[in-house]
């Protein structure tokens, strides 16, 4: 199910990955999982980018279960639905992962 | 609405799939997380219509994907600057390559090589994991290897030898190292982390648990490759060596996580400018390419980095084998890529590199791996601006960091520049 997945956070920064790209982090096609950074202190949304080169430039925490909802209301109240549509839900399902033939 | 989605050609098409996929995707946010509160009676994401396919989506998601960012070039791809058809040194100058093969190379694929591994196991001192050298060593010996053709095809449109170009190209990329100057781009509240709690930088095989979804298999791999770091005795973690040539196949064992974590490598990156600029400018404004990792510009003391610290003139990421990290304090000219476009091949690489400030060469930004702990003590000076991306609430939360550190150790040199 395509949907806008919290991964990981760093103080008031947060990463969000489709979670249908979730399967792929850490394994051989990590390199293609994309992310979008959203600083919600500053109320900022960076273009898509590896999902790995934000995680081996800083020391990025996972985000608990029970902290995703948290994070995902905190977004929404954040950024007004053309924001969250044209620099987060756009992006992402443009890059989405073609699941391997094998 | 009379889109067709289950044929699904038209490029038109593509974005409107994207479009609808990306509208479905905030109905389903917006359906649980209305004005910023939890729906609480949706336990689930509402589905998808019956008119559009999530496979026929990925499928068109990933041929557009290929067509905005297509995979580097492998070597044997290589586009010539030419407008001829590619040609090869034996058409052009088989003189000047006899006159090559009588050259003695040693036990290496150029004298160039050679000459640069004289001294190698003396000479070089080089902080981190005990097989890092030989692991760097075998690196460079395969990447010139495979890249071979690249550098014949560099050469050729130069219309000098192959020996001559890798040594120019060597000598360019040691005069760039020599100039710059490394830097670390953090965050402000990492910033203040690592200045009044941790005393060095940490990396995400520290700060995570070791569990799901945030894998470090990738990242375990790739340090593997690059630097031999925890590199097991068991053969089946070699990459190649696997069935398939997947790693997703193999199990990484679960010490290669877990072991030395705090002596990971941390990365940052080299540039020339004195604040630390590194764009298509070569100055601040505009900010950094890095910025969106860091936007505070850490300069590292030169000589404690030059032990301690490995460098590639781009992201490493999925570049390991083909373009290896190599010490800063005698980096290699396999370090450089040369596999971008042909608009930065050999000629163009020769005559206008000049600044790593200045990303002319194709890559974003440089990178540098810090090797066995990048501590509060490696740090020379803190450069921050507004120029650069920094909020004025930013900017003030580094200096109290800044006042803070300078309090409890009034003896440090580290100094706070605003620019």
């Amino acid at each position: 199910m395509n949907e806008i997945y919290p991964v990981a956070k760093l103080g008031y920064l947060v990463l969000v990955i489709n979670k249908d790209d979730l399967p792929f982090i850490g394994k051989e096609r990590a390199l293609e999982v994309k992310c979008i950074k959203v600083d919600l202190k500053h109320k900022i949304i960076d273009p898509i980018i590896e999902l790995e080169k934000h995680l081996k430039f800083n020391p990025w925490e996972e985000i608990a279960d029970e902290e995703r909802d948290i994070i995902l209301q905190e977004l929404g109240s954040k950024f007004s639905d053309e924001e969250i549509f044209g620099k987060i839900m756009e992006p992402l399902a443009e890059s989405l992962i073609k699941p391997s033939q094998s | 609405m009379f889109e067709k989605f289950t044929e699904v050609k038209p490029i038109e098409s593509k974005e409107i799939i994207v479009k609808r996929l990306a509208r479905e995707m905030l109905e389903r946010f917006r359906a649980r997380f209305k004005g910023g509160e939890k729906n609480e009676h949706i336990k689930e994401s509402v589905s998808l219509p019956e008119s559009i396919s999530t496979k026929e989506i990925k499928v068109v998601a990933e041929e557009e994907k290929q067509k905005i960012a297509p995979e580097p070039k492998q070597p044997e791809e290589f586009e010539t600057t030419g407008l001829s058809e590619p040609r090869t040194t034996e058409e052009a100058k088989p003189a000047e390559k006899e006159q090559e093969k009588k050259i003695n190379k040693g036990a290496f694929e150029s004298t160039v090589t050679n000459s640069y591994f004289e001294g190698w196991d003396e000479s070089i001192e080089l902080e981190g994991n005990p097989e890092i050298k030989e692991q760097i060593k075998q690196n460079i010996v395969q990447a010139e290897k495979t890249n071979e053709q690249t550098y014949v095809n560099d050469a050729y449109d130069l219309g000098i030898s192959v020996e001559e170009f890798k040594s120019r190209l060597q000598a360019k990329i040691e005069n760039m190292i020599e100039r710059a100057s490394f830097f670390s781009a953090t965050q402000p509240f990492v910033l203040e982390k690592i200045m009044n709690v941790e005393n060095r930088w940490k990396s995400q095989f520290e700060t995570n648990a070791s569990k799901t979804p945030l894998c470090q298999e990738a990242r375990a791999i790739s340090e593997m490759k690059m630097f031999g770091f925890n590199k097991t005795s068991n053969s089946s973690m070699s990459i190649m060596s696997t069935p398939t040539g997947r790693y997703s196949d193999i199990e990484i064992p679960k010490e290669v996580l877990e072991n030395n974590k705090e002596k990971r490598p941390i990365y940052g990156y080299f540039s020339d400018e004195k604040h630390g600029a590194i764009n298509g400018d070569g100055k601040i404004p505009p900010p950094t390419s890095v910025s969106g990792f860091g936007a505070v510009n850490v300069k590292i003391k030169k000589e404690r980095a030059l032990k301690k610290t490995t460098i590639t003139f781009h992201d490493s990421l999925g570049q390991e084998n083909n373009w290896p990290p190599t010490p800063a304090a005698k980096p290699h000219f396999t370090s450089f890529p040369l596999s971008y476009s042909a608009s930065f091949s050999g000629g163009k690489i020769i005559n206008e590199l000049e600044s790593t400030s200045r990303m002319n060469w194709g890559a974003k930004y440089t990178e540098v791996q810090y090797h066995n702990n990048l501590t509060v003590d490696d740090i020379e000076s803190i450069h921050i601006s507004a120029n650069n991306g920094l909020s004025a609430e930013e900017i003030e939360e580094v200096r109290r960091t800044f006042k803070m550190y300078k309090e409890q150790h009034p003896e440090s040199t580290i100094q706070l520049v605003e620019f």
